[in-house]
């Protein structure tokens, strides 16, 4: 009976303190890590006027159906094989102390025409096609699809604390202009550290 | 008498075991504490970011051992370089493009994703820590064994060619 009492105690012992789980989680814990390091990237000039840099026929007018460059040595010049500083007219400035990835976006147009990226480089009726360059670039082979969003970087492992020069190719609606007011849209340069 | 009451020993045991089993769902993982200022990171490495420029730190926020239901939390510090204050805009953002074996995430991960302030305003020179809460839902499904979202930084002042930066969030699920 001394012995029943004893195992009875026992029971009761396991039974009030707290069981460890018998197949509790043994996985590891959710971590949360982050490499030290800082992204700082700036642009420069933080505007464009298409057609607008020498000029062809009416300076800072658009003709429809016409390819443009932001290329300080001719709007309408296209840039040459490999890219050189000067057809670019923006400048990164870039103090990041991380490899980087740089992606330009262009949305479509809002007020007059409000022509639409068509998202392949190419212009259509309504839509305008883009393309993005930068320095050492091969132009011709190399040029990247600027889309309204997702587009691909345009420079991929970009070496920390390194500046470089890029510029946009504009290829403008082919159907007339029928509103006659100026239409606008917000190009994006993200920059991210690199995969 | 001996029979029963040995019957009820090994019931009660049966029980105490089960009960033991039953604890797992109850107690999740827990992450370690976020640190109120990461700048301290950025001094590790020995190179001050500019005073004179906007940046943003980290530039990718490593999770691992993720699951649904679970909670990861890190600040992301933005600088104002500007001489004068400057709204900013902190928000999820839909990755251009994920990298190595990393997805691009499900439309639903945005709504899974706080921002304690999405529009900071930043005096000249400040540096602020914004904290960014991923938390998954415990009905949610895993899409992609290890997925990629980004959280946008944005300078609310610049001109019709802006400058966005982009912490990476690289989720593990386990």
């Amino acid at each position: 009976m001394k012995k029943l009492l004893i195992a009875v105690m026992l029971v009761l012992a396991l039974v009030l303190v707290p069981v460890t789980p018998a197949f509790a989680d043994t996985s590891q814990e959710v971590s949360v890590t982050a490499t030290p390091a800082f992204i700082a990237i700036a642009n420069a000039p933080d505007n464009w006027t298409v057609n607008d840099i020498v000029g062809v026929g009416t300076k800072g007018v658009m003709v429809v159906d016409t390819v443009y460059y932001s290329n300080p040595s001719g709007d309408c010049t296209v840039p040459s094989d490999d890219v050189v500083d000067g057809e670019c007219r923006f400048t990164i400035t870039n103090t990041s102390t991380v490899i980087t990835d740089l992606t330009v976006n262009f949305p479509d147009h809002a007020g007059g025409d409000a022509s639409t990226n068509s998202d392949a480089g190419t212009n259509d009726t309504t839509s305008f096609g883009a393309y993005v360059y930068c320095t050492g670039m091969t132009y011709s082979s190399g040029k990247v699809i600027c889309k309204k969003a997702g587009s691909d970087p345009m420079k991929e492992d970009l070496a920390a604390t390194t500046d470089i020069k890029w510029g946009i190719t504009y290829e403008s609606q082919s159907d007339a202009w029928t509103s006659g007011t100026p239409m606008t849209s917000t190009v994006t340069i993200t920059a991210t550290a690199a995969s | 008498m001996k029979k029963i009451l040995f019957i009820l020993v090994g019931l009660v045991l049966a029980l105490g075991l089960m009960a033991g089993c039953a604890a797992y769902p109850d107690d999740p993982p827990k992450i370690p504490p976020t640190p109120a200022f990461t700048n301290g990171a950025i001094q590790d490495i020995g190179n001050q970011p500019p005073d004179e420029m906007n940046w943003i730190s980290p530039g990718k926020v490593n999770v691992a051992n993720f699951y649904p239901g679970a909670r990861a939390e890190y600040p992301v510090t933005v600088h104002n370089g500007n001489d004068t204050a400057c709204c900013f805009s902190v928000n999820y953002r839909y990755p251009d493009h994920a990298g190595g074996d990393f997805m691009l995430p499900d439309p639903e991960v945005q709504g899974w994703v706080i921002v304690a302030d999405m529009t900071p305003l930043l005096a000249p020179k400040e540096t602020k820590d914004i904290l960014i809460t991923l938390e998954m839902p415990e009905d949610a499904e895993i899409f992609a064994p290890q997925w990629e979202f980004w959280i946008s930084v944005m300078d609310m002042s610049q001109g019709q060619v802006k400058t966005e930066l982009c912490v990476r969030w690289l989720v593990t699920m386990r």
